[in-house]
């Protein structure tokens, strides 16, 4: 009777401390920033649990894309093809990272490949159901959409700032022939 | 080294992959089987689920449960069921008893109403054809007269069956409208990385033009049971607003729908004396419907999001009818859809992620 209580015990706080895992995990990912703890275990119940081998593909270059993943553990390698066609590496991402996030608002074709480098467990967030929230929940939809703006914002930003740079060095180059 | 513990140690799980599938396939057969009698409410709580959505979705924007949204809708339906219940059955019973006990004097009419078209008939046939057609007309009549004692207690028993339907039905829509969300994700689990978001896409998109066609065709049903309704108390039909009601469920039917739909109201107008109408005012009412429908109600409603050839159809309510009769006939057009969805769906899908 004991081992039973001990047994059925286990499970529901092992249920718990999951949850708890992955609401410290999506609390540092800015597009579920500021969601109060009710809100984070609605997004919870959303999320889609995938676990890859090494070397399995997440997605590949050209294939339609329909959401964002996060990185619970493991690492993932992006990669894509440069115009005369070699791989070439974009990043690599540790645990509590994310990527593809652009799917969520966009209906083009995924722009890179993604390999997991480490045994991964990815947490995916698809259009589908972000649709579906702000359909039943629109301030929860409204919040993520505006986070999800910022965090594309912060890229357009970053991207802008490199390529000011990347225009400097070509001036600087240049001036140096 | 044993050809499973090579396959295992060489890290090739074909084998084993292949027997897992084979597993869950042969659970799912079992599951299937034992749930057979459980399909057709199965599939109409499903439908239903499909159709309260959208109010629950409404009830939860306004800051309730899901849970709670879903179980108010159903506490209202099984209160409305229950209300009528309440004074529907006494009035239903009360009426098999009179059908029984007024069955001589039916046949009565019947019998005048039969000399009334060989009477008719005599004017363009010759007298032998005329007599051959009363023969077998009275043969019939007579058969289905001698068992109408027997088979009414059948029909009642019949009913009393669909009532327990109600009954299961909308638990069955709730636990959908509850859980379902849940029950896709544990269902997409199972599949393998690779399109598990090629599924996720296609049951999404499934279920967005399956369910608006779903409510169309509803509020399509809604619409025509109103006019039939309206139009068969104008023509003084007795029963009309039950008429109109079958006649609306009828009209989800493609093509013989509102033929069925119409033959009750023209079938009283027939066997009543001293009627306000003729029986084929009935047959111009129900074509006027129709044409108003398919021209203004249907591409309102439903519009094209189905989108099915005719022939399909009409060889899916064949196959509908023979296998599960009137039911049958209703979840054909449903089913086929969600096939006709499904393929294509699949199909443009295995293209986008460059599987075809």
């Amino acid at each position: 009777m004991q081992k039973v209580f001990h047994a059925l015990w286990s499970s529901v706080l092992l249920g718990d401390s999951k949850r708890r895992s992955v609401a410290d995990l999506l609390r540092q990912i800015p597009v579920f920033k500021d969601l109060s703890p009710f809100e984070l275990r609605f997004i919870i119940t959303i999320l889609h649990q995938r676990t890859y081998r090494s070397g399995e593909l997440v997605f590949a270059e050209g294939e339609a894309g329909n959401g964002m993943y996060i990185i619970h553990s493991g690492s993932v390698r992006i990669t894509g093809k440069s115009e005369e066609g070699e791989e070439r590496l974009f990043t690599e991402l540790q645990e509590r990272q994310f990527f593809g996030e652009l799917s969520l608002l966009d209906t083009q074709p995924r722009s890179a490949n993604v390999v997991v480098m480490k045994p991964a467990v990815l947490y995916g967030f698809f259009k589908p159901d972000l649709v579906d929230l702000i359909r039943r929940q629109p301030a929860l939809g409204t919040k993520i959409l505006m986070n999800l703006a910022t965090v594309l914002g912060d890229r357009l930003r970053d991207t802008n700032t490199r390529m000011m740079q990347v225009q400097d060095e070509l001036i600087r180059l240049r001036g140096l022939s | 080294m044993s050809s499973w513990t090579s396959s295992v140690a060489s890290g090739d799980h074909r084998g084993i992959k292949f027997l897992y599938y084979l597993i869950l396939a042969l659970i799912f057969v079992g599951v299937a089987f034992a749930l057979k009698t459980l399909f057709l409410p199965l599939v109409l709580g499903f439908l239903l689920a499909f159709l309260t959505d959208p109010l629950v979705d409404w009830l939860e924007r306004r800051h309730m449960s899901r849970h709670a949204a879903a179980l108010s809708l159903f506490s209202v339906f099984f209160l409305a069921l229950f209300v009528s219940g309440y004074f529907l059955v006494p009035k239903f019973v009360d009426q098999i008893h009179n059908l029984i006990a007024h069955q001589n004097e039916y046949l009565t009419a019947l019998e005048e109403h039969i000399d009334r078209v060989r009477l008719q008939m005599q004017q363009f046939l010759d007298v032998q054809t005329v007599a051959q057609i009363e023969g077998l007309l009275r043969a019939e009549i007579g058969t289905r007269m001698h068992h109408l004692s027997d088979a009414i207690p059948a029909y009642a028993a019949g009913v009393l069956h669909g009532m327990s339907y109600a009954l299961f039905v909308p638990i069955i829509a709730f636990l959908f409208l509850v859980q379902g969300a849940n029950l896709k994700k544990w269902v997409i689990s199972f599949l393998p990385n690779r399109y598990f978001e090629m599924s996720l896409m296609m049951i999404h998109q499934v279920n967005v033009q399956l369910g608006s066609y779903l409510r169309g065709q509803a509020l399509d049903c809604l619409v025509n049971g109103m006019l039939y309704g309206i139009g068969l108390s104008l023509l003084g039909v007795k029963g009309a607003v039950v008429m109109g009601c079958f006649a609306g469920l009828m009209n989800a039917i493609p093509y013989v729908g509102p033929v069925i739909g119409a033959i009750p109201g023209m079938t009283v107008l027939i066997l009543e004396p001293g009627a306000v109408s003729p029986w084929w005012s009935v047959a111009i009412l129900f074509t006027l419907i129709h044409l108003i429908d398919n021209a203004l109600i249907y591409p309102m409603t439903v519009g094209k999001s189905l989108d099915l050839p005719p022939f399909a159809v009409i060889l899916g309510i064949l196959f509908g009818g023979t296998v599960a009769g009137i039911p049958g006939m209703f979840l054909t057009v449903p089913l086929l859809g969600m096939a006709k969805q499904m393929f294509k769906v699949f199909h443009s899908s295995l293209k986008s992620y460059q599987i075809i």
